[in-house]
């Protein structure tokens, strides 16, 4: 008989050292919080740069609790976040900071004077979009390094993740204008009427239909999201699908391989299904003006 | 006062892209001849110096890496090709499923859709690929069905010269124009072609079954698993299709008592398809893309090859990116244009 | 904003090439590209810590410029990502048996330092099938790794030998036991030693055997990236002050007691008489001390990675007990 619980420990954390696995837990805890709050946010019309000023913290603090190592906590000593945490960490800490990302590009390419300067942002993302992400990651991981300066240490995680964010912002910058389009043009004339234009407009008009027009294409985005971090176990980095195969290989498993197959399924497919669920509550919350 | 703070904007913007993309050029300059590495596709005439098993177009040690790189292509295409035809199907049967008027077939789909939808692909690629490979006979008491044999080694066939297949790949395009009595002349005629040609039977020696024809375990796990998990999305695609239709259509059929398949081969499907095309176009692309993630099992496609072989047996990262890129954008952009074509037809604008 | 930008740019644009070593005091540890899971060279105990014949290199270099083996930070990397990590500045140094080749030395933007082990290509096959000699696996189905040496070992002796043989390119050295033992290949090949190491993870490791024929020279050396003479140069002579301390029997537990020996040779190599060279790599006069008392010679790694593992030293012996190994004098 095995260690299930063992295999399950090696499935969600990997690597990390046994003593500060509770700082992996408080982060992953942080996510459904963090989801929660946003509701909370929209429900009660807080400004938007309330939950800017929110996620960013959170952000910060999730990244300090796993890999930072300061004065507080010891530093993780293989360095490499491992398991299933990965995934969900990645996918957290990219979701967020794409769409931010987005909806700056977004105002470029909106108001932005020169046509040449979104011409070449706008082709710069569509290269993005039509290469699969798999070869994204890949050719990241290596071309980065040497296109900044070598002082700037760039390791694999930071690559996949800075990949793993434009990736998302690309499809994103997409979402939002097509959301863009949609809002009707009486209120782009109301606004010139008001003398309302570039930052305020786009903060205060824009913006806020876009991104309630956008929410379901948005929320199947990160869906996506949540579901292509596992393709960082080609760059080699120890995701739960990589752990997942090494410990199939051991002879212990490898009979129960089914088992542990259904068992990361039903964990990505829970993490998805929530995510799902999420949106619906946000759409249903942020559907303000109709009852 | 506001043209001159996007006159501002623009500027800084347009001196950030430039310095960026000239501060990465010039590193990427240093980098390449700090190392004395050179630039330029020469190397694609060389001699590559390796196998590549499974392969639609044979590539040997002693061909030149371009060689690899087209068959690695080839595979690519017949995988997205195979993925793309099974993937329709099912996709089609899962939606005229959702709308049937059962609970019981309409929770079926639903059921598929989620789970499939909501489960990582790499995922469902690697499951497929260990169950396959342990599930399936060894090659030595594989199953037999007729002259094939199916193995955890793969799938082997008789073949025999591929003309003969002309008049069988024909056949549909007849039966779906009603041209019956061509048709079934044409099926006779294959039948007796079939019957009288000459046949190459897989034989198992040694180690392997030889000769014939075969499908590798991997390629099978990967159109599978592409085929599978891009079902789910063309389900939606199309249900969403199915759903812009007005319900009076529905109700119309259902008054004139036609039977829910016939309702939606002929009124529903006609109508549906030219909302769902564009979308499920986009979906083709996603499934093309999508079989770069071969490389997690060893399939030699298009990015196993280059990537994966040719840019660590000569060391030519850039070049291999750059033709990656190329080749991705060219499919794309191609795609783009044939699905935007279809989405906005010259008559439209003219309404 | 237009500050930032400013900010931005001279960050990218200050690229001036310090050398590794200045690097790498600056930053308070090296980086060291590592196999992700192999036997005896790259492992982890149950501690969590990481042990192996690759890795005691790794510390051993941490040894010689900190005069501490734990300043290492390990990236595994995978057999696609290994020569880019190096070249592209991810890792330092690269210690994951990698075979030293003409090509790979002058091609891919790295340099070898030392050899550390002397391996061939070697199968893996089941008794059954009663292999005498290697074209007895004619027609036969072989896994291979893509991208290494061996992939193209194996092109080269079948198609010279006109034998003819399947390949099937797996991605781990993992994915190709699970492959190899449930018969996807009739046979799989890679480094004589890994395939050694390896025959324990089948579930009956007697039903299977490993070929004494070997169709290659696999020299499995450290490497850095070209273009930094220094760094290379400290890494080799580090690789090869283990291999002379062996040869001049000074171990971890006699370094302090030779520390006091009147033996020109080893008063040299543990720094007791100065060397003017040392100073020119950067280095403490003492740093051979620092690695033998720290990580070992040469002998006492093999012995604590991979005798327990069954591994015997083969060309690995010292050159004067019959083997390979062989150090530029340290004077």
């Amino acid at each position: 008989m095995f260690d299930l619980l063992s295999a399950l420990d090696f499935l969600s954390f990997g690597f990390y050292p046994d003593i500060d696995k509770w700082r992996l837990v408080l982060a992953i805890v942080i996510i459904p919080m963090h989801a929660v709050l946003t509701v909370f946010c929209v429900k009660n019309r807080y400004r938007l740069s309330y939950c800017l000023v929110l996620t960013l913290g959170l952000q910060m603090l999730t990244l300090w609790l796993s890999i930072g190592d300061g004065a507080i906590l010891r530093s993780v000593k293989l360095d490499e976040l491992s398991g299933l945490c990965l995934n969900l960490l990645l996918a957290y800490w990219s979701i967020p900071l794409a769409t931010i990302l987005a909806a700056g590009i977004c105002f470029i390419l909106i108001n932005a004077s020169s046509k040449s300067l979104a011409y070449i942002l706008g082709l710069f993302f569509d290269l993005i979009r039509s290469l699969p992400l798999v070869t994204l990651l890949f050719f990241n991981t290596l071309i980065l390094p040497m296109l900044f300066n070598p002082k700037l240490i760039i390791t694999r995680l930071e690559a996949a993740w800075i990949t793993l964010i434009f990736f998302l912002c690309a499809y994103t910058i997409q979402i939002f204008l097509g959301a863009y389009e949609a809002i009707s043009y009486h209120q782009h004339e109301s606004a010139k009427a008001l003398g309302i234009s570039g930052w305020k407009k786009y903060r205060h008009i824009d913006l806020p239909q876009m991104l309630k027009h956008s929410l379901p294409a948005l929320i199947s985005t990160y869906i996506g999201m949540i579901k292509d971090t596992t393709l960082v176990m080609i760059i080699g980095l120890a995701d739960s699908l990589g752990n997942l195969q090494l410990l199939i290989s051991r002879n212990a498993y490898k009979h129960y391989y089914i088992e542990f197959f259904f068992i990361l399924g039903f964990l990505f497919w829970l993490t998805c299904t929530l995510c799902g669920w999420w949106g619906k509550q946000l759409e249903r919350t942020s559907n303000y003006g109709k009852t | 006062m506001i043209n001159s703070n996007h006159r501002i904007l623009s500027i800084v913007l347009w001196l950030a892209i430039f310095g960026i993309i000239t501060a990465m050029i010039s590193n990427l300059h240093l980098h390449i001849s700090r190392q004395n590495l050179e630039f330029g596709f020469d190397f694609l005439l060389q001699r590559s110096g390796f196998d590549i098993g499974d392969t639609w177009i044979t590539h040997q040690a002693n061909m030149p890496y371009w060689n690899a790189i087209l068959s690695g292509l080839v595979n690519t295409i017949i995988v997205a090709a195979f993925g793309i035809v099974i993937a329709t199907l099912l996709g089609l049967v899962l939606a005229i499923m959702a709308k049937a008027p059962f609970v019981i077939i309409k929770s079926v789909s639903d059921v598929y859709i989620n789970i499939f939808r909501n489960i990582p692909l790499l995922v469902q690629i690697l499951f497929f690929h260990t169950l396959l490979i342990n599930t399936l006979p060894e090659v030595n008491n594989a199953y037999t069905i007729g002259a094939s044999y199916v193995t955890n080694r793969g799938i082997y066939l008789p073949t025999t010269s591929p003309w003969v297949l002309i008049p069988i790949i024909t056949l549909p395009y007849f039966f779906i124009t009603r041209r019956i009595k061509t048709g079934v002349f044409l099926s006779v005629i294959s039948i007796g072609i079939l019957y009288f040609s000459q046949w190459e039977h897989p034989v198992l020696n040694r180690f392997n079954l030889s000769g014939g024809g075969s499908f590798s375990i991997e390629w099978l796990a990967l159109v599978i698993a592409l085929s599978l998990y891009t079902a789910s999305y063309i389900a939606e695609v199309m249900r969403g299709g199915f759903e812009a239709i007005s319900y009076h259509q529905y109700e119309t059929a259902r008054a004139l008592n036609i039977s829910y398949i016939k309702m939606m081969r002929h009124v529903i499907l006609p109508q549906a398809k030219p909302i769902f095309l564009p979308a499920l176009l986009n979906q083709y692309l996603n499934l093309t893309k999508n079989a770069s993630l071969g490389i997690a099992i060893g399939y030699p496609d298009f990015f196993g090859v280059t990537a994966g072989t040719i840019l660590n047996q000569s060391g030519r990262a850039l070049e291999m990116i750059f033709i990656v890129m190329v080749v991705y954008s060219l499919v794309n952009y191609f795609s783009i244009t044939m699905i935007s074509k279809i989405s906005h037809p010259q008559w439209k604008r003219h309404v | 904003m237009i500050i930032l930008a400013i900010i931005l740019l001279l960050s990218l644009w200050m690229n001036l090439y310090a050398d590794t070593l200045t690097d790498v005091k600056a930053r308070g540890f090296i980086r060291c590209g590592i196999h992700e899971a192999l036997t005896g060279f790259s492992t982890i105990d149950k501690k969590g810590e990481r042990i192996g014949f690759d890795i005691d290199f790794c510390r051993a270099i941490s040894s010689a410029i900190f005069q501490s083996p734990d300043k290492v930070k390990y990236v595994p990397v995978n057999i696609k990502t290994r020569f880019l990590a190096l070249s592209s500045g991810t890792v330092d140094v690269l210690s994951r048996n990698t075979t030293w080749s003409l090509d790979r030395d002058t091609g891919l933007g790295i340099s070898f330092t030392a050899i550390n082990f002397y391996d061939g290509q070697s199968f893996l096959v089941p008794k059954k099938f009663n292999i005498k000699q290697l074209s007895d696996l004619n027609g036969a189905t072989i896994c291979v790794m893509p991208g290494t040496t061996t992939e193209l070992n194996l092109a080269d002796y079948f198609s010279s030998r006109k034998i003819k043989y399947t390949p099937v390119v797996v991605e781990s050295l993992h994915q190709a036991m699970v492959a190899y033992e449930q018969k996807r290949c009739d046979a799989f090949t890679t480094d004589r030693s890994a395939l050694e190491v390896n025959i324990d993870l089948l579930k009956n490791p007697n039903d299977h055997e490993v070929l004494n024929e070997i169709i290659s020279k696999e020299p499995l050396a450290l490497a850095v990236a070209s273009g930094d003479e220094k760094w290379r140069k400290i890494v080799t002579w580090v690789v090869w002050s283990t291999i002379q301390a062996e040869e001049l029997e000074v171990d971890m537990r006699n370094v302090d007691s030779m520390k006091l020996s009147k033996n020109p040779k080893i008063m040299r190599l543990l720094g007791t008489t100065p060397l003017q060279g040392i100073d020119n790599l950067g280095l403490k006069p003492n740093f051979i001390y620092f690695v033998i008392a720290q990580v070992g010679n040469y002998g006492e790694i093999f012995k604590r990675n991979l005798k327990p593992l069954g591994l015997s030293r083969h060309l690995n012996h010292l050159w004067n007990n019959g083997g390979l190994m062989y150090s530029p004098p340290i004077r």
